[in-house]
């Protein structure tokens, strides 16, 4: 199962019901202003870091340098990836929720 | 002449974004005495290192640094909104002014009118 975030974690509580409802051994993908999420020092960073290791991370390279998030500040847990991967995760995965 | 607060409070991808800074430069172009407070997620269209054509957008760098220059008179920036943002104020691409609740709270006092985008 890909789950992906796509609005900023302060806007509205798409970000907490995905948390509560994800579960081991899924995945999480974090595109367009989901990508505030990760930001340092915040509490939406802290909250992914609490997750299973063995939830997979990604996030899409484009979406950060758009927005000015530094690629030095994202987690070493977290793949970051381009449009061509994400297809790929798209079709590897037999289910993709949109929150 | 009323004075107008502007407060912005999208992300720099979001229309809103892009029509608060051109009412608060066409504000300040016919002489309204006018001011912009950045609110939660509108503190992020002051990050640097924005590059926006990684998105297909246009960056709004040009819109916030021709805020002063058009004579708008008060550029703010929510303290809460950044700290909850991990963002800091000497990070930001332009120079605001840090407000806290309290002063935010004046500032509505003080201006006659309020838009909030």
């Amino acid at each position: 199962m890909l789950h992906i975030l796509r609005h900023s974690p302060h806007a509205d509580s798409r970000f907490a019901s995905c948390l509560r409802a994800i579960n081991a051994d899924q995945s999480l993908l974090l595109i367009e202003d989901a990508v505030y999420t990760l930001l340092p020092g915040t509490s939406g960073r802290n909250a992914l870091e609490y997750l299973p290791a063995s939830v997979s991370l990604y996030t899409l390279e484009s979406d950060l340098l758009g927005r000015g998030v530094a690629l030095d500040d994202i987690s070493s847990r977290i793949e970051v990836i381009d449009y061509q991967m994400m297809v790929a995760l798209c079709t590897e995965h037999a289910k993709v929720v949109s929150w | 002449m009323k004075s107008l607060l502007i407060i912005s409070r999208h992300a720099p991808t979001r229309h809103a974004a892009r029509e608060a800074l051109d009412v608060a430069l066409a504000a300040a172009a016919f002489d309204v005495p006018c001011g912009i407070l950045f609110m939660d997620d509108g503190v992020f269209q002051l990050m640097r290192g924005q590059d926006a054509a990684q998105i297909g957008q246009k960056s709004l760098a040009a819109n916030l640094q021709a805020l002063p220059l058009f004579g708008v008179e008060d550029v703010l920036v929510c303290q809460h909104s950044l700290g909850e943002r991990g963002l800091q104020a000497s990070q930001c691409l332009l120079e605001a002014r840090v407000v806290n609740n309290a002063e935010i709270a004046t500032l509505i006092e003080h201006y006659d009118q309020i838009l909030t985008l």
